[in-house]
């Protein structure tokens, strides 16, 4: 079960993520994001269980001095704890890799009635 | 020989008081111009000048002691600002030693280098003179993108967590060293009144 503190935490990074006014950074692992504040810093990862196989997925508070203070993480088992981080680790991918923002930019330039696509050079071509 | 203003100041009130001294003993009736009258006059008048001589010396040394305490002040200043460009030396020379050991898959030492890394930036951050540039969200950045690669780190070692990005962690690492190297040329550089 998911702390209250934590459920609060998820809840407002949540918020503010979808509002976009959470500027979410990428750290040294594949898959984890990071946001920092203030004072310290919050990371939220995915990962594979290397024993069991099982898809993880964790959030972690990051003090001002670098130490993780507090952190918990959930099992594809732990379905509605599980699915409750999966979402934030979602919605900071899609800010990270600025997914909306990008399908804007297509709509719009697909809707502006100009000829979309670039020139290649010609001897691209294979004939 | 150059006098000091204090030297001409005493000398002027000697003449000046001894000139005073004499016009009021030449204005003196007749009758009271004795040697007595003339000890007295000229006693009570360098003892007066003595007062005086003592009050501008006490000035004097006090001045010379504000001067000193400020001029130690200082050295204690530069001091403690050469410590904290060493100790940003060391810094940049760690951040090396952790890449070096990444290089080579030598992941517990550069773990441990980690540790030290993150304990010299914890240490500058306190440091006065570095103040108005560690008190930024960029600094605390630098610090919390080092204890993620830490963690993730340690998480790789324990066989936790797999799938370390080492070039991101090289690039936190540069990032770094670009940010210390920047403190101590703002420091070696800053400008002293000596």
């Amino acid at each position: 079960m998911i702390p209250e503190n934590f459920k609060t935490l998820v809840d407002k990074l949540k918020e503010k993520t979808t509002k976009k006014e959470a500027i979410w950074s990428k750290t040294s692992r594949d898959n984890e994001f990071k946001l920092d504040l203030g004072k310290g810093a919050i990371t939220v990862d995915m990962w594979q269980n290397e024993d069991t196989s099982e898809q993880m997925v964790d959030i972690a508070v990051i003090n001002e001095r670098g130490d993780r203070v507090d952190s918990i993480y959930f099992s594809y088992d732990e379905k509605e704890d599980y699915k409750c981080l999966v979402d934030l680790h979602a919605l900071a991918k899609r800010a990270y890799y600025k997914v909306d923002e990008t399908f804007k930019t297509i709509f719009k330039e697909l809707d502006n009635g100009k000829t979309i696509g670039t020139e290649r050079n010609a001897d691209d071509l294979p004939f | 020989m150059e006098l000091s203003k204090d030297r001409i100041r005493v000398l002027l009130i000697f003449t000046i008081g001894t000139l005073i001294m004499c016009c009021v003993f030449y204005w003196l009736p007749d009758k009271d111009k004795t040697v007595v009258n003339a000890f007295t006059l000229f006693g009570t008048f360098f003892s007066l000048f003595g007062l005086a001589v003592a009050y501008i010396q006490i000035q004097n040394i006090k001045k010379t002691s504000q001067q000193t305490k400020l001029a130690v002040e200082k050295s204690l200043l530069r001091i403690n600002q050469v410590l904290s460009v060493s100790e940003l030396s060391k810094a940049n020379k760690t951040i090396q030693e952790i890449q070096s050991f990444l290089l080579h898959q030598k992941h517990e030492i550069a773990l441990m280098r980690m540790k030290d890394l993150k304990s010299i930036l914890i240490q500058v951050k306190y440091n006065e003179d570095l103040s108005e540039y560690t008190n930024n969200g960029l600094y605390n950045q630098n610090i919390t993108d080092l204890g993620s690669d830490l963690n993730n780190l340690h998480d790789l070692i324990i066989g936790n967590k797999k799938g370390v990005n080492f070039s991101k962690l090289n690039q936190n690492l540069e990032n770094l060293a670009t940010t210390l190297t920047e403190f101590e040329n703002k420091l070696k550089y800053k400008e002293y009144d000596t």
